[in-house]
């Protein structure tokens, strides 16, 4: 996959495809940053495939199952997305990474962007989000996690409690909900 | 901001748990019985270890494990420190009622891998502390036992 937002000569490259969203808004992307994500690389090879009059800029690609407040993201996510993907080598790189990986939203915003990378096919977005919701639930509370995934605890009170007097430590320093 | 809170297909919340440490993992598992079951089948356990080991996430677990004795109480606490500062992360006390460490003995750390403990038991400090409150004398005995 090619490194698309240092292209010294953008002019160059500037095919554009066109993606559109679940309501209906319409998002022109450079033809490298579309191509990450592998389900709308394989419609517009398919699209080529076919031969169909409609090529490159004038291709509009359908996404029923993403908002454009979730694509907007993503689409950002990409362009920083060389930086983001180097490896943290000390604690303090790690501590920065934490707090971008913060930046993109929510929890809540979270979970739509993991289901819309998931959609895409887009791996390394659906690998940073998912990273990103694990360091929000790292340190969280048993109950608070059934309310986020919309669990219900299934265990009987005396099972649970036996459970949490033999693993008591785990159970130390979580954060409030 | 958005409109829609959907609760996530299994298979993406699998990816996510993989990336936690395994003291939240330990929690979670009273969450629900299908979570206890996934946390501790062979299969996550494996996924986890490997993905651990092969992305970034090594740095965030690499760290060095001291064992050392409270001052106050006289038990055996691990440590778990940070790689490069040394800090302090953690410390969990070691759980001699269920391995049967006698309290009088010197523990040392061997080694470690993949979040199993080697431990090395000086047992001849343990009988001789043992001998010396029983006045006794039998220390060759006791040794070979």
């Amino acid at each position: 996959m090619s490194n698309t937002s240092e292209n010294p000569n953008p002019s160059s490259s500037s095919a554009k495809i066109t993606l559109k969203t679940s309501d209906n808004e319409l998002f022109e992307v450079e033809e490298a940053v579309a191509m990450k994500f592998c389900t709308v690389k394989q419609y517009f090879e398919d699209e080529k495939d076919n031969d169909v009059a409609a090529r490159g800029s004038s291709t509009v690609i359908p996404l029923p199952n993403v908002h454009s407040a979730v694509l907007a993201r993503l689409i950002s996510y990409c362009k920083k997305l060389p930086q983001s993907n180097a490896v943290a080598d000390n604690h303090e790189e790690e501590e920065t990474k934490k707090k971008e990986r913060k930046q993109y939203g929510t929890p809540g915003d979270l979970v739509d962007l993991i289901s819309a990378a998931n959609y895409l096919d887009f791996k390394e977005g659906l690998e940073f989000f998912n990273q990103a919701l694990a360091d929000h639930i790292q340190n969280k509370s048993v109950e608070y996690v059934r309310k986020f995934f919309g669990i219900k605890g299934d265990f009987e009170p005396h099972e649970e409690e036996k459970y949490r007097e033999e693993y008591a430590w785990a159970f130390e320093g979580v954060d409030e909900d | 901001m958005f409109t829609t809170n959907e609760v996530l297909p299994e298979d993406l919340v699998i990816q996510i748990l993989l990336w936690l440490p395994v003291v939240s993992l330990l929690r979670f598992k009273c969450i629900c019985k299908s979570w206890c079951a996934l946390i501790n089948g062979q299969n996550f356990i494996n996924k986890h270890l490997l993905h651990n080991q092969t992305t970034s996430n090594k740095n965030r677990n690499a760290g060095f494990l001291l064992i050392q004795r409270q001052k106050s109480s006289n038990d055996h606490v691990f440590s778990k420190l940070q790689y490069e500062s040394l800090e302090i992360l953690s410390t969990q006390a070691v759980p001699s009622q269920y391995f049967g460490i006698p309290n009088h003995a010197a523990i040392n750390i061997v080694s470690s891998i993949n979040g199993l403990v080697c431990l090395d038991l000086n047992m001849i400090t343990y009988v001789e502390s043992l001998i010396s409150l029983r006045g006794g004398n039998d220390l060759e005995e006791q040794d070979n036992s």
